[in-house]
């Protein structure tokens, strides 16, 4: 006679049941991948830096800002690094930064660089990409929880020594920034997206929300 | 053979940190049909479905660091990276200038909805883990799920003993418990 104890008592199976509710399975076809999805993964893995590469130092910017708008400097900080490459170790080592550059599914556009961004002030958060789109430069800002008070959102890049700004304007919907042709991004490399007063004045407010830097 | 299915999906995880290129292949071989039948149900548009997966399985290599097999298992983290690569492809092509420009109505629902692409992983995952327990532990499974048997009962209408069916049962608990919970399996 099987022991009582063997079966699952009424705690193991309402456990059993509550696991198979969250996800009915019935109905669940298969998909096999397509041949030759295989080989271009693996192609595509074959073209990632190995392991071994040396990490990149995370720039430190504590000086203070001179000329122009107040610009509040960037605290030196440890980032989440949206595209992670291989680290050393786990978890407790800086994650290495670098150049992640892949062709992505889209029509001709290629990332050359992004970033979580962190927040400076108030709620939100944000990561910005540098994307090269049918050879031009974009950058493609994606935020949340960002609140513009009662003004608007602006996005600017600016200069390693934080007193070189370019504007590209308002915080827009779709996300989609033209850098101009004659800005260099690795010489505007800081993103930052700040509260501006609706006041006509085009300079920076020196109100950052949030800010990240893109490496090269 | 059931015991083999078991050691080989942790011996996988296992091997799967370590990184080696081996290991690789095996997690494709395991789970490249579960991730390609997510892409598939979760953007309709073959083509990028298509990218999703490949974009999966590169981001989970460069990645492999940071699985961590106390948080989950291996296939609802892989699932959670088909998940961003869904929703990054659903941004983008909503921002595609191309004459598209907000209809993304041929993608589907839109997975950026937390809802919808999550009880789509939590879907998958429950099938796959009951497939990979075998034929008879799935039925069995069914029959005490879909039509409210019990244990005894189920041995009676399969003609199995007994002691296999609590068996079937309790393996099912621990495979679902690793696949769906914080916890590997026991």
């Amino acid at each position: 006679m099987p022991e009582r104890s063997d079966f699952l008592d009424d705690n193991e199976m309402a456990e059993l049941r509550a696991l198979m509710e969250r996800g009915d399975p019935k109905g669940v076809v298969w998909e096999q991948p397509p041949p030759g999805m295989w080989d271009r993964i693996a192609e595509a893995i074959e073209r990632e830096p190995s392991q071994d590469e040396p990490a990149q130092d995370e720039p430190v910017h504590d000086r203070p800002t001179g000329g122009g708008a107040e610009v509040i400097p960037m605290a030196g900080r440890r980032r989440n690094w949206w595209y992670p490459l291989a680290a050393a170790a786990a978890a407790l080592v800086a994650v290495p930064v670098g150049l992640a550059v892949w062709s992505g599914g889209d029509d001709d556009d290629r990332l050359l660089s992004a970033v979580e961004l962190d927040r400076l002030a108030g709620s939100g958060s944000g990561r910005a990409e540098l994307i090269e789109h049918d050879g031009a430069l974009q950058v493609r800002l994606e935020t949340s929880d960002l609140d513009p008070a009662d003004g608007y959102l602006e996005l600017w890049l600016i200069d390693e020594t934080v007193t070189k700004l370019v504007s590209l304007g308002p915080v827009r919907p779709d996300g989609v920034y033209d850098v101009p042709a004659g800005v260099d991004p690795a010489a505007f490399p800081i993103v930052d997206v700040s509260v501006e007063p609706v006041d006509g004045d085009p300079t920076h407010s020196g109100e950052s929300v949030l800010r990240g830097e893109l490496t090269f | 053979m059931q015991d083999e299915v078991d050691t080989s999906d942790e011996a996988l995880a296992r091997d799967w940190v370590s990184g080696t290129d081996a290991a690789m292949r095996r997690l494709w071989d395991r789970y490249g049909t579960l991730v390609n039948t997510f892409c598939l149900r979760a953007i309709s548009d073959r083509d990028l479905a298509a990218d999703c997966v490949q974009e999966t399985f590169v981001s989970a290599w460069r990645s492999r660091d940071r699985f961590d097999p106390e948080r989950g298992s291996l296939p609802s983290w892989l699932l959670g990276i088909a998940r961003h690569r869904v929703h990054d492809a659903y941004r983008s092509r909503a921002r595609t200038p191309q004459g598209r420009s907000g209809d993304t109505s041929e993608l589907g629902s839109d997975p950026s909805e937390p809802d919808e692409s999550a009880g789509l992983v939590e879907r998958l995952l429950v099938a796959d883990a009951l497939q990979t327990l075998g034929d008879r532990p799935r039925e069995v499974v069914e029959l005490a799920f879909y039509s409210g048997l019990s244990q005894t009962e189920i041995a009676e209408r399969l003609g199995l003993p007994l002691g296999t069916v609590k068996s079937d049962m309790r393996r099912a608990l621990l495979r679902l418990r690793g696949v769906l919970g914080g916890a590997p399996d026991a």
